[in-house]
């Protein structure tokens, strides 16, 4: 069973080595670039004084439209093995018609489906694995500079991805067991995951935001992903001009952030809601490849 | 019906797409052994059925027993003995045969890989190339040895001469013949070249609008089935006693095929023996005329 999955899928594993061992070619050197950059600018900032207003700036600065490409890179990492290698796992053997040959010999369908979801999770898991790892090294020095908890800092490092790419790989799966054709499958398992991660980001982190009201003059604390602030209350401030003058007045500013030190509970919070769905998803998958008809 | 054992028996299966019935009230028996051909126009439900007893699809109504086991793609003993070859051969394309071979010996329990590869080395299909650059009739004999390389006691092959021309149909089944001579082997091929089939097959399942209407030996069909030749008249007494399957009625002269269970009494038929195709086409335009509109005489089932 395992060498009949090795020899279908071994191109797949093959270019996904191949990607991994370039994305690494692409990541590595600028990572250490960008760390050499941050400890020279912190360096100088802490011995000299100077730009210490500008750290992020001499580190960032001539990169930033290769630092938002590699973050694009690693946000679509999953979403590409879901459709490229999920997709087409069942619903390929459909449109070959290969199913009649593979479910007629001496393997149950039930053991094809287990040995088949077993490794193509496993390989999620690895591969995701190996992706968030790079991903969370480069962006080491990010992360003192800017919130880790921001909307796609957050998405790429830590071992959420790896739920992710599991999830991914099994809505893959799972949609071409369902439709038994691979274009309707590459479509939902697009247009889904792309819908339930922007749900979780948009709807489901801000239920672990702090809200609360500090000075007028105070804003959200750093490495906190700000959601939302607003000056509020205070008497006679119509005339005022300046947060100072706000505050003199009694305003006070209602702010709602994600702070710095959620970040691990927040992944493993996510990566175990993504992990259920993978679950479900791997569950549904048995049940039809078992139970429906050929 | 006969005390032999039995390969495949079936009792009203019967399979259901949404409104429409693919196969009605099957009820077949094939003994051990030999080769039974099953026959039909397009759409009669051979598919249906050979799918139904290899496990693929499950049936609406009935049941279905192919070596006293019902067929169960979760019953790994069942898998092994029933060997399938579906319509248009379904193989990795990009695969080699040497590698098909290698899966099979990894999927299967029991699998002969020797005997394939001598096979196919004799028959001279290079075993080093992706399937899809191969002939349609190198395809159909790697199918046919890997189906093989389980060593099942029933095979079961869906229209595998379809897309071959006649040098490899004959080939093919030149090679199933010799098969089923070797080995404790019961094959059923559908097909709707009835022509082909009479060379290697002593068995015939006749579907036509998803019901059987034959499933005996050839020679007893044969023996039962005459053609009937006399001056113009009713054949109402003819159809009183016997299955008369087709009438052709000309200005002077009345043609009956007909299954007869007993003699001829009246001397002005004269009786004449019947081709095996002619037999079947009959019953398929019987079929015809009957979907066509009612008609007088009415045919029985096998």
């Amino acid at each position: 069973m395992t060498y009949l999955i090795w020899r279908l899928h071994r191109t797949h594993a093959i270019v996904s080595a191949v990607v991994i061992v370039a994305i690494t070619a692409l990541i590595v050197p600028s990572g250490i670039a960008i760390a050499n950059s941050y400890h020279h600018a912190v360096m100088n900032c802490s011995v000299d004084h100077v730009g210490c207003d500008y750290v992020d700036g001499t580190v960032f600065g001539s990169n930033g439209i290769f630092t938002s490409l590699v973050q694009d890179l690693a946000m679509a990492v999953p979403l590409v093995f879901g459709i490229l290698w999920g997709a087409p796992l069942v619903a390929g053997e459909f449109e070959a018609s290969t199913e009649d040959f593979a479910w007629t010999q001496g393997v149950t369908r039930r053991r094809w489906a287990l040995t088949n979801l077993g490794w193509a999770l496993l390989v999620a898991a690895a591969w995701g694995g190996a992706l968030a790892a790079l991903f969370t090294w480069w962006r080491g020095p990010n992360n003192a500079l800017h919130s880790p908890v921001t909307f796609i800092y957050f998405d790429v490092q830590g071992v959420a991805p790896i739920a992710y790419t599991m999830f991914a790989m099994a809505l893959g799966i799972a949609a071409g067991a369902l439709f038994r054709r691979v274009v309707p499958a590459i479509t939902t398992t697009l247009v889904v995951f792309v819908a339930v991660r922007i749900a979780t980001a948009l709807y489901f982190r801000p239920l672990f935001a702090v809200t609360k009201n500090v000075s007028a003059l105070a804003g959200v604390p750093p490495l906190s992903y700000s959601l939302g602030q607003d000056i509020l209350g205070g008497s006679n401030t119509a005339a005022c001009k300046t947060l100072k003058c706000l505050a003199a007045h009694g305003a006070y500013n209602h702010i709602s952030y994600l702070p710095a030190n959620r970040f691990w509970p927040l992944q493993g919070v996510e990566s175990g809601i993504f992990l259920v769905l993978a679950l479900a998803l791997a569950l549904y998958t048995f049940w039809a490849v078992t139970t429906r008809e050929a | 019906m006969s005390n032999e054992p039995l390969a495949i028996e079936t009792v009203s299966l019967g399979k259901r797409y949404g409104s429409t019935w693919g196969l009605q009230d099957c009820s077949i028996e094939v003994p051990e052994g030999g080769i039974s051909a099953l026959v039909g126009p397009n759409g009669a439900g051979k598919t249906t059925l050979l799918r139904l007893l290899v496990g693929l699809r499950r049936p609406t109504s009935g049941k279905a027993r192919v070596l006293g086991r019902a067929p169960a793609q979760d019953d790994g003993d069942f898998l092994a003995s029933v060997g399938f070859l579906a319509q248009d051969i379904p193989l990795y394309r990009q695969l080699s045969g040497a590698e098909h071979l290698r899966i099979g010996a990894h999927l299967n329990c029991q699998w002969d890989a020797a005997v394939a590869e001598q096979r196919l080395t004799a028959l001279r299909v290079p075993l080093d190339r992706p399937v899809h650059s191969l002939s349609g009739g190198q395809r159909a004999q790697v199918a046919l040895s890997l189906a093989l390389a389980k060593r099942p006691r029933v095979l079961l092959l869906d229209e595998p001469l379809a897309a071959l021309d006649p040098l490899a149909r004959r080939e093919f089944l030149t090679s199933l013949a010799n098969v089923a001579v070797e080995g404790d082997v019961t094959v059923v091929l559908s097909s709707h070249l009835v022509h082909d089939l009479e060379r290697v097959c002593n068995h015939l399942i006749l579907l036509t609008a998803s019901r059987v209407r034959l499933c005996a030996d050839i020679d007893d069909v044969l023996a039962a089935h005459r053609v009937l030749v006399g001056p113009r008249r009713s054949t109402a007494e003819l159809e009183r006693l016997f299955t008369v399957v087709k009438v052709t009625q000309t200005e002077r002269q009345s043609r009956v095929l007909a299954r007869l269970d007993g003699p001829v009494l009246d001397p002005a038929w004269e009786e004449s023996e019947v081709g095996l195709e002619d037999i079947i086409l009959a019953y398929m335009a019987q079929d015809e005329a009957l979907t066509a509109g009612p008609l007088s005489m009415v045919g029985g089932a096998g």
